[in-house]
């Protein structure tokens, strides 16, 4: 049986790269720069057939199944059927509309988790040819210009180069769902939390020179777990063995 | 290591809503060290927030403002409604501090139940709650502060998320989820 699993996991698993170690960054978007260390990390964002391998696999995550404690009602919302994504969408590309919940179930049943935002953060800092890139002002250039863009329809993966670490599409086709997505802290930041309580100082205190990683901050700090967003996927990462 | 398995959400499939915390099955420990699953307090209204013990200022203000919630309710009501805060810092927070907790800010065992988890379990609660968090300097964890109603099937039914706003929806909230009788695929 465990062989078994094993057999699946490996054929459904995409290729991971080693990340790390490299530049410092900002934990959860706190006031210190944290070193990560050495991580796995998915070469490409997990795929609509990648997802539907899972859904066939653990029929509660299909749409008509996910417990709405889960997932809300957007999730796989542009699959032709409960089971497949269908001939409209390319099943090649990365798959969104997912929540954080069912990302996760994902990542687990690979026998990965998702990534740490500091993870992502530190895979996300390099560019083609430099580990940190944060400085480089055509790199971000580049990830503020599609920030700053329409989201276009999705195709498959690979559009990007690989960077320094091996790993595509980290910017310029979706955002990415991150473990601690809800450690992200930002003074007044939710609608209707005007006066909730922090235990502690509360604000963020992320790098105003690192305006993309701002950008990304705010943006899971609008995240709630149950979302499912058009523009919004995932990849997943694993612990280094010891 | 995923907080779901199919197998206990097939067995709680025909009982519990859709919506239910209870579905979460994370193994939890109380303040007595007793293992437990949030599905444990089905049957009656809980008042669930998030804490942790050695928070010098929001969390004793959390304690309080549940306090005075449960003082404002008709004594008929407030019989039945247990609380249940659940901590943020589930390393250090072990059930003998818990318990010395208990003690110190005068948490009747009876109503209150004080738990922790792994990790991996604090952060799915905490983000099925809203709670969002953050280890901040010297151990002290940022964190919002809020209180939530669950029915008796787990349905989170009202949130006290502005302590500063007037009380008397959430205590109305409160009376009506404890006078409402059991669902009838309750216990």
């Amino acid at each position: 049986m465990l062989a078994f699993l094993l057999i699946i996991a490996l054929a459904a698993s995409p290729e991971m790269v080693t990340i790390g170690p490299g530049p410092a960054v900002a934990k959860n978007g706190g006031p210190v720069d944290v070193d990560v260390g050495r991580f796995l990390l998915d070469v490409d964002l997990v795929s609509r057939t990648d997802f539907a391998a899972f859904v066939g696999d653990h029929p509660l995550w299909r749409r008509d199944r996910a417990r709405a404690l889960f997932v809300d009602e957007r999730y796989l919302a542009d699959w032709a059927s409960a089971r497949a994504p269908g001939e409209d969408v390319d099943p090649a590309a990365p798959v969104t509309l997912v929540s954080w919940f069912a990302a996760r179930a994902y990542c687990s049943a690979q026998g990965k988790r998702l990534p740490t935002s500091a993870e992502w953060e530190l895979a996300a800092a390099a560019s083609t040819t430099k580990k940190d890139a944060r400085a480089d002002p055509s790199f971000v250039a580049a990830i503020l210009d599609w920030y700053g863009r329409p989201p276009a329809p999705l195709r498959a993966n690979h559009r990007t180069q690989a960077n320094l670490w091996g790993v595509r599409d980290l910017h310029g086709v979706v955002w990415e769902w991150v473990e601690d997505f809800n450690f992200a802290l930002v003074k007044d930041g939710r609608s209707g939390d005007g006066g909730a309580l922090f235990c502690g100082a509360g604000a963020s205190a992320a790098d105003p020179a690192d305006y993309a990683g701002f950008m990304r901050l705010a943006f899971r700090s609008s995240l709630e777990a149950r979302f499912a967003l058009p523009v919004l996927g995932f990849r997943c990462a694993k612990d280094v063995l010891p | 290591m995923i907080a779901l398995s199919v197998a206990a959400l097939l067995a709680l499939a025909p009982t519990l809503p859709d919506d239910s915390l209870y579905l979460v099955e994370d193994r939890y420990e109380d303040q007595t060290g007793r293992a437990l699953q949030l599905v444990s307090f089905r049957g009656e209204p809980v008042l669930l927030a998030m804490f942790y013990a050695r928070c010098p200022q929001a969390c004793p203000l959390l304690i309080s403002e549940v306090k005075r919630v449960l003082a404002a309710l008709p004594p008929a009501e407030r019989d039945i409604v247990k609380v249940v805060l659940v901590t943020l810092d589930p390393v250090r927070d072990t059930p003998a501090f818990l318990r010395q907790t208990m003690t110190s800010r005068s948490l009747a065992p009876g109503r209150w139940t004080l738990l922790r988890s792994n990790p991996e379990a604090t952060r799915t609660l905490a983000a099925l709650l809203g709670v969002r968090y953050r280890a901040g300097a010297g151990g002290a964890i940022d964190h919002s502060s809020q209180i939530a109603l669950l029915d008796r099937v787990g349905r989170t039914v009202a949130v006290r998320g502005d302590l500063s706003a007037p009380l008397e929806s959430f205590v109305a909230a409160v009376v009506d989820a404890a006078r409402r009788p059991a669902s009838p695929t309750g216990p």
